[in-house]
């Protein structure tokens, strides 16, 4: 179990194997020692046991047993004995959220959906992945025109894998399956989000506005449109908001899912770099 | 002299002579004045010699730019004249009403509701008149022309940053619309590309003022109330206590048990259910629409997404469609291969209700079986059109392609195959007391709520009507092959299930017919105008040069006029409505579809059941959302 320097892992004196004939006596022996001994640090320690970690995690993943639309349909025939996604250690659908490991969103998300979507996300515990499969979750596939239809989960969720297709075909899931493994393989324990300091921000959920719009936006969005002299949106949505403004401020109020303010007194989840160069634009 | 002519004979005694007559492509149809719709649905109903006993669709189209703008069209079946009829009405004033037809038929309230959410046409006197598709806040209605199709456009590496500035929220998106709007007027029309302001401003009016529209979407618990009036406590005798009184459960859109995104709003008295509320729409995609907006050909694809465990069906229900429109029949080997794959198609969908049911009632291993004898029908499905779900085979004008080479072979050794599986599946099922327990004498469907509630297929047929399309009004060539209705009586959720098992038996009968009788010849009409030229003909012929260049580029037309056409799918009628205006894309599309309209008699079959029944009767339903919902 000894760190030796050909594996590419630095020594702490910053140095590896290559070096070795510059070294003198003293830095000699004192790398010396260091490789016989098993653990020279704390990050040392967990990348020997990250390996295990995610090996254990890797296989034993849990899907939501959730369905949308045709590719469940898929979803179904992949889980079943022929392609049987068992030998992976992702047999075992969970019906609840709270008990799964991995949303496998599959089928094409609604305007009308998508809040359920988002709510059954933060009701998971972490760690937590999301497999878009198909097109219509990936970017609103076929459908991607429809006056109801969300192009794609990503717009509200975090995805991990997107698997193309319509629908992707048993081989096809498993190959992106394979790929969360990978990705889950590739984590360590320091930087897993599960492992920081207070709890994970909760994703907000969706609001059904004139386009379906994330809360987070809202305040931008209403800039904007009055800015721009329009109509809309603020106005559209605002109604209940007027009502009990004082505890929350106009926007808190707006929705029970609203993240509230922090101690600082800012919007828990700040507006993405992307949507704020969208707009300001 | 035809059914309809006496129809229309009846008709214009009652009505006055100022009655139009259509002859829609085999579809006689009539407009009838507005106000005397509902005397004329019940003289077709009660007439002894008519006896339209359902109405099995309604729904309108939006003649956008004439007036009066929308048209509501009926169709009617009679099941002892095995006869098809349609009444037309054009809805008065502002907003359009029409009378509803619910008094007379129970069955056309979610037709109505549909035709409500979609085109804002009001029902007067409909008991119940709320959207059934569209989130509770919606607040326009979107199969009107000038709706716009969605903001989404699709985009590429090299427009998709012009695209994201012209959404709807940025301010160049406002500008351009305002700019657009002012150049041209019409600029909704289709034009999806640009927001337009006054779309946004339409969410800014006061809703709608029908009582039952909320401000909320969602499943927040004080939304659950909204989902409609909620009955007055009424337990039953013997669970009369002085704690009785009723609870509210929701269950769904996200639940094991309801194959999809259906919702269930359920009242409970205990175990008991009081009421049970069906909330659809969660998978609206607005397919219809999307529909409207492509050629025929492009639109076919859509449908295999919407009825999805049995997509061959949905082609077969469009294509007919089209060939009524277009006066076109597919050339006989496209026919008999058709009912190869149709009857396959049927036994996947049927395996999938059956294995899911067992596996919501606590049995894995038919569930198991079911999913890997469905994996062989797939199998034949990818051998022969190279798609294993979706395969958009079945085309308008015959198939895609020929049949592939030894597709006889395959198929013969499938059906070789099943029937040893289905006994075995059937056996597990049958011998088990627990099985039975949780189905015989549940969810009790009664032969006397069968028309009335616009239930068909197997689940007509579960509780004694029997009626099957294939053999009572013969479509492709199944006049031409011998097979029985399997009918039982009892209509619980026993007798659903074993419907199924013995429907796929005679499915495998008629397959083997179909299989034997396929000719030799072309598997895709001739005509140049609906069918592509072969590839070898281009080269040489200038003529299919240009056929083929028009077909992929704008497709094909079809004559102005309206049709419908109806197959027995698995899941019961499924029908396709079409308005052609001579162009080449549908003026308006409509799917008809039987899980749709039987899902309105299941809270009458839950009612005084246990919460654990039903699991059981969903799943005897076999509800396909994407079918529901479109």
């Amino acid at each position: 179990m000894a760190d030796t320097p050909s594996n590419g892992h630095a020594t702490p004196d910053g140095t590896n194997g290559h070096h070795l004939r510059l070294m003198t006596e003293e830095e000699f022996i004192k790398g010396e020692t260091s490789q016989g001994i098993l653990v020279t640090s704390f990050n040392k320690l967990l990348d020997l046991v990250n390996p295990l970690y995610n090996w254990g995690r890797r296989y034993s993943m849990w899907p939501m047993q959730f369905g949308l639309a045709c590719c469940a349909i898929e979803f179904i025939s992949m889980a079943a004995s022929r392609f049987d996604f068992d030998r992976f250690g992702w047999g075992l659908t969970r019906p609840s959220p709270r008990q799964a490991d991995v949303m496998i969103v599959s089928g094409t998300v609604t305007k009308k959906m998508v809040p359920q979507i988002v709510r059954l996300y933060n009701q998971m515990a972490e760690p937590k992945y999301i497999i878009s499969m198909g097109c219509c979750a990936n970017g609103g596939g076929p459908f991607k025109e429809g006056y109801n239809v969300v192009s794609g989960i990503d717009q509200y969720l975090p995805v991990d894998v997107y698997i193309p297709g319509c629908p992707p075909t048993p081989q096809a899931f498993l190959h992106g399956l394979m790929k969360l493994q990978e990705k889950i393989d590739a984590e360590r324990l320091t930087q897993v989000a599960w492992y920081r300091r207070g709890p994970s921000e909760e994703v907000p959920v969706p609001i059904l506005g004139p386009d379906i719009i994330d809360p987070r936006q809202l305040p931008e969005l209403r800039a904007a449109a009055q800015a721009s002299g329009g109509l809309a949106l603020a106005e559209a949505t605002a109604t209940e908001t007027v009502a009990d403004e004082g505890e929350h401020g106009a926007v808190g109020a707006f929705h029970p899912e609203w993240p509230r303010k922090t101690k600082k007194g800012k919007a828990a989840t700040p507006l993405s770099a992307a949507a704020r160069a969208r707009i300001s634009a | 002299m035809s059914h309809a002519d006496l129809t229309f004979d009846k008709l214009r005694a009652q009505f006055g002579d100022g009655l139009q007559r259509e002859d829609n492509h085999g579809h006689v149809s009539i407009l009838v004045p507005t106000e005397q719709i509902v005397a004329a649905a019940k003289l077709l109903l009660t007439d002894p010699e008519l006896a339209y006993t359902q109405v099995v669709d309604i729904t309108a189209v939006d003649w956008w730019g004439r007036s009066p703008r929308f048209e509501v069209v009926y169709q009617f079946l009679s099941h002892p004249n095995h006869a098809r009829f349609s009444l037309r009405t054009y809805a008065q004033g502002d907003p359009p009403t029409v009378p509803s037809l619910t008094s007379v038929f129970p069955g056309a309230n979610w037709f109505e509701r549909e035709t409500y959410d979609m085109f804002g046409v009001r029902f007067e006197g409909h008991p119940d008149l709320r959207r059934i598709l569209m989130p509770h806040n919606f607040n326009d209605h979107p199969l009107r022309r000038d709706f716009p199709l969605g903001y989404e456009e699709v985009a590429f590496s090299h427009n998709a940053h012009e695209i994201h500035k012209r959404k709807s929220f940025t301010p160049q998106g406002l500008a351009l619309a305002a700019e657009a709007k002012q150049q041209n007027p019409d600029i909704l029309i289709g034009a999806q590309s640009v927001s337009d302001p006054d779309y946004k401003a339409r969410w800014s009016q006061p809703i709608e003022p029908t009582g039952g529209i909320r401000q909320h979407t969602g499943v927040a618990l004080e939304d659950v109330a909204t989902i409609g009036p909620m009955a007055e406590p009424t337990p039953s005798e013997d669970l009369d206590d002085p704690f009785s009184g009723t609870m509210v459960m929701n269950i769904g859109p996200h639940h094991p048990a309801t194959h999809g995104v259906l919702r269930l709003v359920t009242e409970l008295n205990g175990e008991r259910i009081v009421r049970v509320m069906p909330d659809i729409g969660f998978l609206h995609t607005g397919i219809e629409k999307t529909m409207e907006s492509k050629s025929y050909l492009k639109a076919l694809p859509c449908t295999d997404r919407t009825g999805y465990a049995s997509p061959l069906h949905c082609n077969m229900a469009f294509s007919g469609c089209i060939e009524r429109l277009l006066g076109l029949d597919a050339p006989p080997k496209a026919q008999w291969a058709r009912v190869v794959l149709l009857e396959l198609d049927r036994i996947s969908s049927h395996l999938l209700c059956i294995g899911s049911a067992s596996l919501d009632m606590g049995a894995s291993s038919p569930f198991l079986w079911a999913v890997d004898d469905r994996e062989q029908v797939y199998d034949i499905m990818e051998f022969t059109s190279g798609a294993r779900m979706m395969t958009s085979f079945i085309r308008p004008g015959g198939l895609a392609y020929d049949l592939p080479q030894g597709f006889d072979r395959v198929v013969r050794r499938y059906l070789d195959y099943l029937p040893s599986r289905l006994d075995m599946i059937e056996e597990v099922l049958v011998g088990n007391p627990i099985f039975l327990d949780r189905t015989q004498n549940v969810g009790v469907l009664t032969k006397a709520d069968v028309l009335p509630y616009n239930v068909s297929g197997p689940h007509a047929r579960a509780s004694g009507i029997d009626w099957d399309l294939r053999r009572d009004m013969p479509y492709l060539i199944y006049d031409q092959l011998k097979f029985d209705v399997p009918v039982r009586t009892t209509g619980d959720v026993y007798a659903r299930f074993m419907i199924r098992f013995a429907e796929m038996r005679e499915s495998l009968k008629i397959a083997r017919q179909a299989l034997d009788g396929i000719p030799a010849g072309r598997w895709m009409t001739a005509d140049r105008k609906v069918a592509p030229p072969p590839k070898e003909e281009i080269a040489i012929s200038m003529e299919s040069l240009i056929h083929h260049f028009k077909i992929w580029t704008e497709g094909f037309r079809t004559p102005p006029g309206q049709a419908y056409f109806a197959i027995e799918s698995p899941r019961g009628e499924m029908g396709f409505f079409m308005t052609s205006d001579g162009s080449a894309k549908p003026y308006r599309c409509h799917e008809r579809s039987g899980v749709f309209a039987s899902l309105q008699a299941m809270p009458l079959v839950c009612k005084d059941g246990l919460i654990s029944d039903l699991i059981a009767i969903i799943a005897s339903w076999d509800p396909i959302l994407g079918e529901i919902d479109r």
